[in-house]
């Protein structure tokens, strides 16, 4: 379990609304969080992160071919004047 | 899974089971049981495997499994069908521990690790106050209460650290960029684009284009490019119609190279990257659907309702009926229950409803971090200790 503590500046920074703040009070705080919630943390911070990549590589592989073939055209435009 | 589907299956199943061959669940290479093969005695000698395999019988969802778990605890006589229900169970347990373990392997694997420092600006930062080893025994952990809860979120982070894994054993997946940067340069514009970028710093939109790319501009190159390339494979002056046309095509083509190439050079861009991964750090929307709490003011106000009076009512009644279920289930009535049989249901009470609640008040990251504290078993137990 949180200690009251710290739960106590949490709720205040939840009530404030700024998740950068919170976000920071959680990295900061780690090693006093419960063992439990530190993992719930981590693989919350994992699994957003590995979307990311996904979303990503998903961006880049559909944008290279979508490159390709925009640059086949110009280059077939041009051979036509 | 119904516990009572396992026995259904009977023995021959059960040693149908047995036989298959056991694949890592992260590089899909055939395992041993190895230390996994145990009897149930093994298991009951030992007090943390036999946290372990309660934990795990836990994940059948049926009034059987409570039944068992507490025949287990008090080591009472089995009937002859909790014996083969247990046998059933143990089956399955034993190839699960194997598999949990080799998940919880990729992670003390130090490649693997990197690449999620790597992946992860939180993670780096909190490897920066508590050591790399800290880290890994915490993520190990989670991974084996999430294992033996044998549940959807454990395959979804199975899923994800195999694919995190297969990036790693697959050059050509990490060689893309290279392939980007000699298309950026093929499309002479990424160049100028660059500074232009970096000096003009990552914005809302600019994340809201970079998150929006793959359900919105994919669509929309997908079709643009398909409408040109029609026209591209008849070549030359077939093209086009007119000189007006050819240069509208040609604009339009450098227009989308433009576009498209400006994208993906954020993707290669090593500042860009930091200020993206800035930005998904300090955002302040979250990634959500319908059932996910958006927001901490969304979040302040689950909290509101699920401390009200209405609500502290009603897991009041709930609590009274999973006492009496209990009870039932060891012969008692509800007002002859010993003091530690009490706490004994409190705590499962507690438990239960915690993962309602997390279950319908859903969040990503933080936010689902900071749910779970929201309705920590320990909180709840505190609200029906009067009763």
């Amino acid at each position: 379990m949180i200690p009251e503590t710290l739960r106590k500046e949490l709720d205040l920074l939840i009530d404030a609304g700024d998740l950068n703040a919170v976000e920071d009070f959680m990295v900061e705080h780690f090693k006093e969080m419960p063992r439990e919630m530190q993992g719930r943390l981590l693989t919350n911070w994992f699994s957003e992160s590995v979307e990311r990549e996904q979303n990503k590589r998903k961006l880049q592989e559909e944008g290279l071919v979508a490159l390709e073939k925009l640059l086949k055209i110009k280059e077939e435009l041009s051979k036509s004047e | 899974m119904k516990l009572e589907k396992l026995y259904r299956r009977g023995p021959d199943a059960h040693a149908e089971q047995a036989k298959k061959a056991l694949l890592d669940p992260i590089t899909d290479e055939p395992i041993e049981l190895g230390e996994h093969d145990r009897k149930m005695s093994d298991i009951l000698d030992n007090g943390s495997e036999e946290d372990r395999f309660l934990q795990y019988l836990g994940s059948f969802k049926s009034a059987g499994a409570a039944k068992l778990a507490h025949a287990l605890m008090e080591r009472a006589t089995l009937s002859t069908t909790d014996k083969a229900l247990l046998d059933g169970v143990l089956l399955k347990y034993n190839p699960d521990r194997a598999r949990i373990e080799k998940v919880q392997d990729a992670i003390d694997d130090d490649e693997m690790f990197e690449e999620i420092l790597r992946l992860s600006p939180r993670i780096r930062q909190v490897t920066r106050q508590a050591d790399k080893e800290q880290i890994v025994e915490i993520f190990k952990a989670e991974i084996e209460r999430l294992g033996l809860k044998n549940q959807q979120p454990f395959a979804k982070l199975v899923k994800q650290l195999k694919t995190v894994h297969q990036t790693l054993e697959r050059p050509d997946v990490a060689s893309i960029n290279d392939s980007i940067a000699d298309a950026l340069a093929k499309s002479g514009v990424a160049a100028d684009k660059y500074d232009e970028i970096l000096t003009s710093g990552v914005t809302a939109s600019t994340r809201a284009e970079f998150t929006k790319a793959a359900a919105e501009q994919m669509t929309t190159w997908e079709s643009m490019t398909n409408f040109f390339f029609k026209y591209a494979d008849k070549r030359g002056s077939a093209l086009y119609g007119t000189a007006l046309e050819k240069e509208r095509l040609t604009a339009e083509c450098d227009r989308y190279i433009k576009m498209v190439a400006n994208t993906l050079a954020r993707t290669i861009t090593p500042e860009i990257q930091q200020k993206i991964d800035r930005y998904e750090i300090y955002g302040e929307e979250i990634k959500l659907d319908n059932r996910n709490v958006k927001t901490l003011r969304d979040m302040k106000n689950t909290q509101t309702q699920v401390s009200s009076r209405r609500e502290q009512q009603a897991r009041e009644s709930r609590y009274r009926q999973y006492r009496a279920e209990e009870a039932r289930k060891i012969g008692k009535a509800a007002n002859a229950l010993d003091p530690g049989e009490i706490d004994t249901i409190r705590n499962g009470f507690a438990a239960q409803e915690s993962e309602e609640l997390n279950k319908r008040h859903r969040g990503s990251g933080i936010l689902a971090a900071l749910l779970s504290l929201l309705f920590e078993p320990a909180d709840i137990r505190k609200t029906i200790e009067h009763i």
